[in-house]
């Protein structure tokens, strides 16, 4: 790899690194909703801009893996959960981005794949902890709660919880787009 | 260290293992996986003192038993399902002990352990990038503190999603330059990497003494480890000390000080007040610490390669490893590695004449960073 491309991923997998350890940890200490999807959205806006600068083939997993590890470090101790996650977004969108080119259509793709992930993530992690019972419980809890509230209730809370997730990442990859525009004089190298 | 000694494995099989019996003997089994993990490591239950943890627990227990299944039962007035009370009853001891079992699997657990698996696997730029990303990790900083001031004064001016937008894109210009300047700087003047500076040494007679020059940050430090993961891969025998700049969460800084024939290591430094006369910069030298490096360096026996990380205002007075440096020099007929900030470069050859005067006659190799 190209001394240029492994600066630019040191340089932009430090920052989303930064915002990770920093901004995600405060985020899990204030205990607030949607941090996953703030924090997906966040990176999701650097992993895009940096691959049209840098657009080398593994460029958006090596910039996970740096941003991984400064996450893990920034605990007392090696965390194992945030550190699978940032490299599983960095995996996937590098899949995207390689399959459908940084354009209109990656861009995209790639803030589905965002807002989906942390859903399945949240799935697949509450199933290793609790059991295979977890997600049929969430989903009786959902029809229990609107047959005994009324209107629907249940299915409604679930509904906005999955929109929300899914409406961030989204956002974030039309920001990036707009962002890509105003910044092409930069990027052309 | 084999797999089969380390108590890591073993607590995590047992933990393991119990998660099977958990249905059938919850009361029995939960106690054993407790204190198998307390027994490995108290840290390990650390976390469920913490209410956060007892969250989503806490509702799995007490609300679907409300909402869900059969009511056949009643507390307070209240009906719930007993049947699913005790489903998720059940649910709640096995994520207890998921917990415990990835307690186990990461507490005490550094990114020093974890380094030497990415090397293992193949990806040798880790080093490189992690050193590198250690290295920038201020610069980004004072970058994003330095717009988020701009962005400050100018939201008060005038709010408006343009200034939102303009404050992102400064930042990714500022990112690109940064980029740009450091892949530029590299170019500028191309540096000998450790492998090459081995294929040219080989020609050569010891003793030497190799310096490696450069300024704060332009990874003198890396450069040198780089150079004793090559000469072990080559059965070369090298000792001697290494300084590790490490990150704290609290964004402060400190180093480690490394022997390398060993993989002791002490805290050096710390940003922290201690009681301590030794201080560089922001930085707290631990006297302890530097007594050690000294009687690590005097302890060097039979190395062909010495490594003395980092040389500089300490011991030009005198201090720091001076001691440990002279003992090195003492009869040595190898290789002496140092390193040295640009600054001070131009006070070496003093040094050398009035500190290390063997040293005087060795050949020099100067690797500029």
């Amino acid at each position: 790899m190209k001394r240029k491309s492994i600066v630019s991923i040191a340089v932009f997998g430090t920052l989303w690194g930064f915002i990770e350890a920093t901004l995600g940890n405060a985020l899990h200490l204030l205990n607030l909703p949607f941090s996953g999807s703030i924090l997906a959205s966040i990176a999701l806006v650097i992993i895009l801009i940096a691959r049209i600068f840098n657009p080398a083939r593994g460029s958006t997993f090596l910039m996970a893996i740096v941003a991984a590890s400064i996450k893990a470090v920034s605990f007392a101790t090696v965390k194992i959960n945030p550190f699978i996650a940032i490299v599983m977004e960095g995996a996937l969108i590098e899949v995207v981005l390689l399959i459908l080119k940084p354009g209109r259509l990656g861009f995209f793709a790639s803030g589905l794949i965002m807002a989906l992930y942390p859903i399945l993530q949240t799935i697949v992690t509450k199933t290793i902890l609790f059991g295979s019972n977890f997600v049929p419980v969430v989903l009786e809890l959902a029809e229990g709660f609107s047959s005994r509230v009324g209107l629907n209730a249940g299915w409604w809370i679930l509904g906005f919880y999955l929109l929300a997730q899914i409406i961030l990442p989204l956002l974030a990859a039309y920001f990036a787009w707009k962002l890509k525009a105003k910044l092409s004089s930069h990027l052309v190298n | 260290m084999n797999i089969f000694y380390s108590k890591r494995f073993w607590t995590t099989l047992i933990i393991f293992v119990g998660l099977f019996f958990l249905r059938s003997q919850p009361y029995m089994t939960l106690p054993i996986l407790f204190g198998s993990a307390i027994f490995f490591n108290a840290k390990t239950i650390y976390p469920l003192k913490n209410y956060k943890f007892w969250i989503v627990i806490s509702l799995l227990v007490l609300i679907v038993p409300l909402f869900t299944g059969v009511q056949d039962k009643s507390i307070l007035g209240i009906n719930y399902s007993s049947e699913q009370f005790q489903k998720t009853l059940f649910m709640t001891l096995r994520g207890i002990s998921v917990f415990l079992l990835f307690q186990v699997l990461t507490v005490d657990l550094h990114i020093d352990k974890i380094k030497p698996i990415f090397s293992k696997i193949g990806f040798n730029d880790f080093d490189v990038l992690f050193n590198l990303s250690n290295e920038i990790f201020p610069k980004i900083k004072s970058i994003l503190n330095a717009r988020y001031i701009d962005f400050k004064t100018n939201w008060k001016k005038g709010r408006s999603i343009e200034l939102i937008f303009n404050f992102f894109s400064d930042i990714f210009i500022d990112f690109f330059l940064l980029s740009n300047q450091l892949s530029k700087a590299d170019k500028d003047h191309e540096v000998m990497n450790p492998y090459d500076f081995l294929k040219q040494k080989k020609s050569t007679k010891p003793p030497n003494l190799i310096v490696v020059v450069g300024d704060a940050g332009t990874g003198k430090t890396p450069w040198v480890e780089q150079l004793v993961k090559l000469l072990k891969s080559n059965d070369e025998i090298v000792d001697g000390i290494i300084s590790r700049k490490c990150h704290e969460p609290d964004d402060k800084w400190f180093h480690n000080l490394l022997r390398i024939s060993t993989n002791n290591k002490r805290q050096l430094t710390t940003m922290d007040q201690i009681d301590t006369d030794i201080r560089i910069g922001k930085f707290n030298l631990y006297k302890n610490s530097v007594n050690w490096g000294n009687e690590q360096l005097v302890s060097i026996k039979n190395s062909k390669w010495v490594i003395v990380d980092e040389i500089g205002i300490l011991e030009f007075d005198g201090g720091g490893f001076l001691k440990g440096l002279q003992s090195v020099v003492t009869n040595f007929e190898g290789f002496l590695v140092i390193t040295i900030r640009q600054t001070l470069f131009q006070y070496l050859d003093n040094f050398i004449n009035e500190k290390l005067p063997t040293v005087k006659q060795w050949q020099r190799v100067i690797i500029n960073l």
